[in-house]
């Protein structure tokens, strides 16, 4: 068995996988950063803090989404399904709040 | 969030423009803030409009809980009734409807609602309490209003403090997110009574008649007829008469509509609402265009749209004001049905290209009031002396008429210094002030010099004429449509996206015409070519003199330069003449332009030669399709004369615009009256065999050929029903995800592109399908060759079409045989469900009341007509199968001579213009839309050269659906005898259901032949409630003592002041009306109780004659809702707490709880979101009804879902919670 | 098939051009479209073109900002804050375009 997995190939990573890996190792160094995330499919907006990176999942801690009834709880986000994002930064522009009491 | 907002229904005079017209018995919600305030203001002003006297407009967020604590002080029980939102019926429907509480507030009392807002959109309210369609009645004097529900997060402001806003009909929203954006309420309304400042009943001095109806935008007006007695006193330019010259502020000033004001470029959401009784609006907005759809991307483009009473749509244009080219000026909105237009129903939509701080004034000295730029966006720049701005850089004078456009008439003024500041850097005739062409690098350039001329034009082959046609022509074919060389049709030019358009106009019409039977002598001294969709510059190219800009017309013998730019494929834009369109539009002034994909070009479909301009052509592209290309211009008001000089359905004055005049499609009709035949039989009226071809358009393809459709209206006022027999569309045609269609209503200035392929050869009915409209004319054919004939080319990308072996079909005046052998489109091993159906007469009882038909004609299955004879009260046939299966239909006509109301041959009532002969037909077929069949054999119609689809009793006639496609709901109904059929009630439903659903009685459980209330079980799909609703009207109906019913008139429940009898209604208002042949006509209730508070109420009167759907909490329920029926008032169907998707094939669609413009040939499936009892599962009685409240409501257009709050015995539970 | 065992990936050794072509962009203003049909932001759809100036390259994403998101209705809408876009979910992209140029966008 362990002879067949040590000659098991190897190839050479395509561009497609180093990318992929790339943005998992960003979202691991935002791990406790407030997140905006854009996805096409429903809900399609989280608003949150980055709390864990299993694999190729996000953990956040959704503050808000589309409805109110899918907002404060954990979310489990697949990284590679996202659209568009922003990770919070010091020295950079704030996510904006989302504010139900005017 | 939760909002509280206590709300006051009070009486108030409205006063609806500064000439002082006013409604002494208005009424309208108020914020109670400003009760004492409104009431104050109109006490002090009584004369003038007092701009708190608007309709109620209050905002809340998407996930918001809105409190209404309303308070009535009107002197009878009222409500308010929210569409949209999630409520407990119980307590907070604003109505009494079934077996539910009233929630209804009584004189001096106050109830609370609670509701729960979850889409965004337009939450409607208005009263329930009174349904009245009389000038007494509330939501006629203005008592409606709205609640706007905007994207989670945002708040509002007021567009000129900058400071909060509690309600109001213009606000600025905001969003951390999103773009803040302007949001005008638009709402239309009709028929509100008014008098003018004199206390009379106001006149049109042109005619010395009353005036037409009050059609108003906001609780404002501006009738033309004001305005003109300026003119004729001499107060304003004494020479300006005409009909534009009433939007002309220089002229007059601003008019008290509304002026929706922003900065170029400013993102924009008009929420476009019609809270009137009667009439479908349309509503047109120069300059821009938006999605129809604004939750799909892929929604066609529109810039005009049809709008039914109590029906909503929010328009958010494209590239925010001023569109894609930056333009900048007064883009008018308004209906665009003339008589509407004309009375007043038109606002300005003012652009501004410089910032207004309050310290600037309009030419005439009043002052321009702040508008605060939208925080996320760049500020305008100040005015200076140099570039003061829009609109004081026109060098116009006050009181004289706005002068022309620099450089745009030919032998016309170049620009003044002003003007060479405000302009472009490369200013030309067309294009000054803003520069659509620049948009492209390198845009192509098409040049057309197009005229417009007068001269006879001929309708139909009896000599059906308009002595005094007008129409657009290319110059170089002037002198062949003149001289009869070639025959006048619309004016069509072709051009591909991307192209700069330059249209030299040049207004070749005598001066002065008319003084007939129709019209008065009318000196129309001036014509323009105003377009729609394609961009262009506002200023100088949008061919009207409206608000502070330009006139921008020529006058007899003049030409003018224009310029558009055709960014995109944008379908078919209309263009007309916006100076005197009330006068002439119906003689023919309109056309299109046809906007084809990049790299197309256009061949002659005769001769191959490459075109610029026509009706038919052929569209070639390299990378897509080729195909053919049809431009369908349907009119009403078309004023003709007989062969002998006599007028056709003359008004009852000249110059009135109650309904005068017939009908025309490209200029031609072909009235049933003249198809009769040796026979007399109305089942071959379609037929070439016996009559030849028709005179109006034939479409020419071939077997395959894609096709698109054009589909335009190019005059007047009324609605109008295209249907074609045997193809189908997709509702969106941008988008993959969306349903199919075959019928789409139509109003003036809309447009639609229709694409389809033709699968067989054969012959294709298209018609406007309302009655009065079908029977004066407006059908024609789509004829696909399945061999090559010498005057059509083949697709250059298609297989040529075989040799012709057969010769092509003749008339030979007898009637067709039937088809030998009916093969259906399914594959060979489909499962066949088959149908023995019996066409018979049997007296219908439409109500609890006693109305019924004595000389009703009903569909059935074969085993089932023993029972209707022997008194079980028949419903109409709805049948079901599913996607997959093949439909066999075997139909038998049992119809016998004598059993008609009218035997001399003429029907009456209904009555339809030109009555005329047309004895009953005892032939019968069946017509199935949206369905997959051979037009030749199955299409149950016998048209064109297809063979006989129609059956004589005795005999028996076959045809073959295949259900390829799971469509929902599909109308079904005879195709014999379209006059003497149809209101007795020829017509039922099929419904394409799912692969594998089987069809449950909802009370025993059995599975079910037929029937409009089942239960749908599928396999892989929860249990589902299936509602069918037959909406159907124009029936003809006697009362218990057997005395003809003439409803409208007999069922409007304040009765009718004898003078206004005759004028009241329209011929396409007439006949009984409801669901599923049963109506609950509310005179009947109120003869009983005089209580208006009471009518729906089933504690008092039981339950309604109309169908009652029952459920309970939770349960899916899909309604399938058709209108084969007859009469072309289109009609909004509503259900109380309930909504769903707009286009129940694409989930992103938008979500209402309205369905508007439905006329005959509307198909809708509607599956109610979460269940009975929407989101909260709320029992209850939910109304399902019509929105017009003239008619229909009063009429018996509604019916209850019961929503049970625990089990009942005779309704078995779905097994969707399953208790395993 | 038996290939023989390599070292432990090291990134700095891995060729990847694209991701070199985009530092060499940085600073410039690209319009650039992501895969999916439509984005949905609380109820306003659009396309998803963005046009922005590449703030910041990584090997799994460029981050645009300012940001300018081509909405039909506000085509000139600058979102609040930058945005990063996985280079898996870019469709294409066109440098050097100037994000105040009006485009049709139907």
């Amino acid at each position: 068995m362990s002879q067949e997995k040590a000659n098991t190939e190897w190839e050479y990573p395509t561009v497609n996988v180093l990318h992929d890996q790339a943005l998992v190792e960003e979202f691991i160094e935002g791990i406790g950063k407030n997140i905006f995330i854009m996805t096409p499919s429903f809900p399609y907006i989280f608003i949150g803090k980055l709390v864990e990176v299993i694999e190729d999942q996000a953990v956040v801690d959704v503050k808000v989404t589309t409805i109110s009834e899918l907002e404060n709880r954990q979310w489990y986000v697949h990284i590679h399904q996202i659209e568009v994002f922003y990770i919070q930064q010091k020295g950079q522009p704030r996510i904006p709040e989302l504010r139900d009491d005017y | 969030m939760k909002r509280h907002y206590h709300v006051v229904a009070i009486s108030i005079r409205i006063v609806l423009n500064n000439f002082g017209d006013y409604n002494r018995d208005g009424m309208m919600y108020v914020l109670k803030e400003n009760e004492q305030k409104v009431k104050e203001l109109v006490r002090k002003n009584p004369f003038s409009p007092v701009s708190l006297v608007e309709p109620l407009c209050i905002r809340a967020n998407v996930g918001d809980e809105v409190e209404v604590l309303f308070e009535n002080q009107i002197h009878y029980a009222t409500g308010m009734h929210f569409q949209e939102a999630d409520y407990n019926v119980l307590n907070s429907d604003g109505a009494n409807v079934g077996l539910n509480p009233s929630s209804l507030a009584e004189t001096g009392e106050k109830i609370l609602y609670t509701l729960k807002v979850n889409h965004e959109g337009v939450y409607m309210f208005s009263d329930l309490g009174d349904p009245d369609s009389s000038d007494e009645g509330t939501n006629i004097n203005g008592m409606f209003g709205c609640l706007f529900v905007e994207p989670r997060g945002s708040w509002w402001t007021d567009p000129v403090t900058g400071g909060p806003l509690n309600s109001g009909v213009y606000a600025d929203v905001h969003h951390p997110f999103l773009p803040s954006y302007r949001e005008y309420a638009f709402i239309f309304h009709d028929e509100m009574p008014t008098k003018d400042v004199t206390g009379n009943r106001p006149l049109n001095p042109e005619t010395n008649q009353e005036r037409e109806s009050t059609h108003a935008i906001n609780y404002r007006y501006e009738p033309m007829e004001n305005r003109a007695r300026l003119l004729e006193e001499g107060v304003v330019c004494p020479d300006c008469e005409g009909e534009e010259v009433h939007h002309d502020s220089w002229v007059f000033g601003d008019p008290a509509t509304p002026i929706l004001r922003g900065y170029r470029g400013d993102p924009v959401k008009f929420r476009l609402v019609n809270a009137g009784v009667k009439e479908t609006h349309a509503f047109h907005y120069h300059v821009h265009q938006w999605s129809k759809d604004p939750k799909n991307t892929e929604s066609e483009i529109l810039d005009a749209q049809a709008v039914s009473p109590q029906s909503w749509y929010t328009v958010q244009p494209h590239y925010g004001l001023g569109s894609l080219q930056g333009a900048f000026g007064d883009a008018i909105l308004h209906c665009h049905l003339y008589p509407h237009f004309g009375v007043g129903m038109w606002g300005l939509n003012r652009i501004f290209d410089t910032l207004q701080d309050g310290s600037q004034c309009y030419p005439n000295g009043e002052p321009i009031a702040q508008l605060q730029p939208l925080p996320d966006r760049p500020c305008p720049p100040m005015p200076t002396k140099e570039k003061p701005g829009f609109p004081n850089f026109i060098p116009g004078k006050l009181g004289c008429k706005a002068p022309r456009p620099p450089l745009g008439i030919v032998g016309g003024r170049d620009m003044t210094k002003l003007e060479k500041n405000a302009a472009i850097p490369n200013p030309r005739p067309g294009s000054v002030f803003a520069d659509a062409c620049a948009i492209a690098e390198n845009p192509v350039v098409q040049e057309f010099n197009v005229s417009l001329i007068q001269l006879p034009i001929v309708y139909n082959r009896q000599g059906w004429n308009d002595p005094i046609g007008r129409i657009y022509v290319l110059d170089e074919d002037r002198e062949d449509v003149l001289s009869g060389k070639k025959e006048p049709e619309p004016l069509v030019l072709h051009m591909t996206a991307n192209s700069c358009v330059r249209i030299n106009f040049t207004n070749c019409l005598p001066e002065v015409a008319a003084g007939n039977a129709f019209q008065l002598v009318t000196r129309a001294y001036e014509a323009s070519f105003h377009v729609h969709f394609v961009k262009f510059d506002v200023l100088a190219s949008d061919g009207s003199n409206v608000g502070w800009n330009y006139d921008s017309s020529v006058l007899s013998g003049e030409t003018i330069r224009y310029e558009y730019f055709a960014d995109v494929e944008l379908k078919a834009w209309f263009f007309h003449d916006h100076l005197f369109p009330g006068f002439h539009q119906q003689h023919g002034v309109f056309g299109t332009g046809v906007v084809h994909p990049r790299f197309s070009s256009f061949l002659d479909s005769k001769t191959g030669e490459e075109v610029d301009h026509g009706v038919q052509i052929t569209a070639v592209h390299p990378l897509i399709p080729d195909y053919r290309d049809m431009v369908l211009m349907v009119h009403d008001f078309a004023l003709l004369f007989d062969k002998d000089g006599c007028p056709l359905q003359p008004p009852e004055f000249p110059s009135s615009q109650d309904d005068p005049g017939l009908f025309g499609v490209n200029y031609k009709n072909e009235p049933l009256q003249f198809r009769l035949g040796k026979d007399k039989d109305p089942a071959y009226s379609f037929s070439s065999f016996v009559h030849g071809d028709p005179i109006t358009p034939i479409l020419h393809s071939y077997e395959g050929d894609p096709i698109r459709i054009r589909l335009l209206q190019g005059a007047q006022e009324e609605s109008h029903s295209f249907n074609v027999h045997g193809l189908r569309w997709k509702a969106e045609y941008p988008d993959s995800e969306t349903k199919l269609r075959d019928q789409q209503h139509i109003s003036i200035s809309e447009s639609f592109t229709l694409q389809m392929d033709v699968p067989r050869a054969g012959d294709y009915l298209w018609t406007f399908e309302t009655e009065e409209d079908l029977w004066n004319g407006l059908w024609g054919l789509i004829r696909a060759f399945d061999e090559e004939v010498d005057f059509l080319i083949p697709l250059p990308d298609r297989q040529c079409p075989p040799k012709r072996t057969k010769a092509l079909p003749e008339p030979t005046g007898k009637a067709p045989a039937k088809a030998e052998v009916v093969t259906s489109p399914g594959p060979v091993n489909a499962p066949v469900k088959s149908f023995n159906i019996v066409a018979f007469h049997t007296p219908i009882i439409y109500s609890n009341w006693g109305e019924r038909d004595p000389f009703g004609i009903v569909f059935a299955l074969e085993e089932d007509v023993e029972e209707i004879l022997n008194g079980k009260n028949p419903e109409p046939l709805i049948i079901r199968a599913n996607q997959g299966d093949v439909v066999e239909i075997n139909l038998t006509s049992r119809l016998e001579r004598g059993e008609f109301p009218y035997p001399d041959g003429i029907w009456k009532y209904p009555p339809v213009k030109e009555q005329a002969f047309y004895p009953p037909s005892l032939r019968i077929s069946l017509h199935a839309q949206l369905l997959d069949y051979d037009v030749k054999t199955s299409a149950g119609e016998t048209v064109g050269f297809n063979p006989d689809q129609t059956v004589a009793p005795g005999d028996v006639v076959t045809y073959k659906w295949y259900v390829d496609n799971p469509v929902g709901a599909c109308g079904l109904w005879d195709m014999a005898d379209i006059r003497n059929h149809r209101s007795l009630g020829t017509y039922g439903a099929f419904i394409a259901e799912p692969k594998g659903t089987v069809y449950l009685d909802p009370f025993s459980g059995e599975e079910v032949e037929t029937g409009a209330n089942v239960v749908l079980r599928n396999p892989f799909l929860l249990d589902t409630r299936e509602f069918v609703l037959v909406m159907y009207d124009g029936a003809r109906l006697v009362d218990r003592k057997g005395n003809l019913i003439i409803d409208p008139v007999d069922g409007i429940l304040g009765g009718v002041d004898p003078e206004d009898s005759d004028d009241l209604v329209d011929t396409y208002d007439n006949g009984s009306r409801g669901f599923n042949y049963r109506t609950e006509r509310l005179i009947n209730r109120l003869l009983k109780y005089p209580e208006l508070k009471d009518l729906f109420s089933s504690k008092v009167f039981g339950d309604p004659s109309t169908p009652l759907f029952e459920a309970y909490p939770g349960d899916p329920i899909t309604i399938r809702l058709v209108n084969p029926s007859e009469r072309r008032r289109s009609h909004t169907f509503h259900i109380h707490g309930h909504y769903w998707n707009n286009d129940d094939k694409d989930i992103s669609s938008e979500v209402r709880s309205i369905e508007g413009e439905i006329v005959t040939g509307h198909t809708v499936d509607l599956p109610l979101h979460y269940g009975a009892g929407s989101l909260y599962n709320y029992p209850g009685d939910y109304m399902y009804r019509s929105g017009n409240i003239r008619w229909d409501i009063e009429q018996g257009m509604w019916g209850i879902i019961r929503v049970h709050a625990s089990k009942e015995k005779h309704l078995l539970e779905l097994k969707n919670n399953n208790e395993d | 098939m038996v290939k023989e065992k390599k070292p432990a990936i090291d990134n700095e050794e891995i060729e990847d051009r694209f991701f070199r072509e985009l530092l060499a962009l940085k600073g410039e203003s690209i319009l650039l479209v992501t895969e999916s049909d439509q984005l949905n932001l609380f109820g306003q759809t659009f396309r998803p073109v963005f046009c922005g100036e590449i703030m910041d390259v990584q090997q799994g994403q460029l981050t645009l900002f300012p940001v300018n998101i081509k909405m039909v209705n506000a085509p000139f809408f600058n979102f609040p804050t930058p945005l990063s876009i996985p280079l898996e979910k870019i469709a294409h992209f066109t440098p050097d375009f100037d994000c105040n140029e009006r485009i049709p966008l139907t």
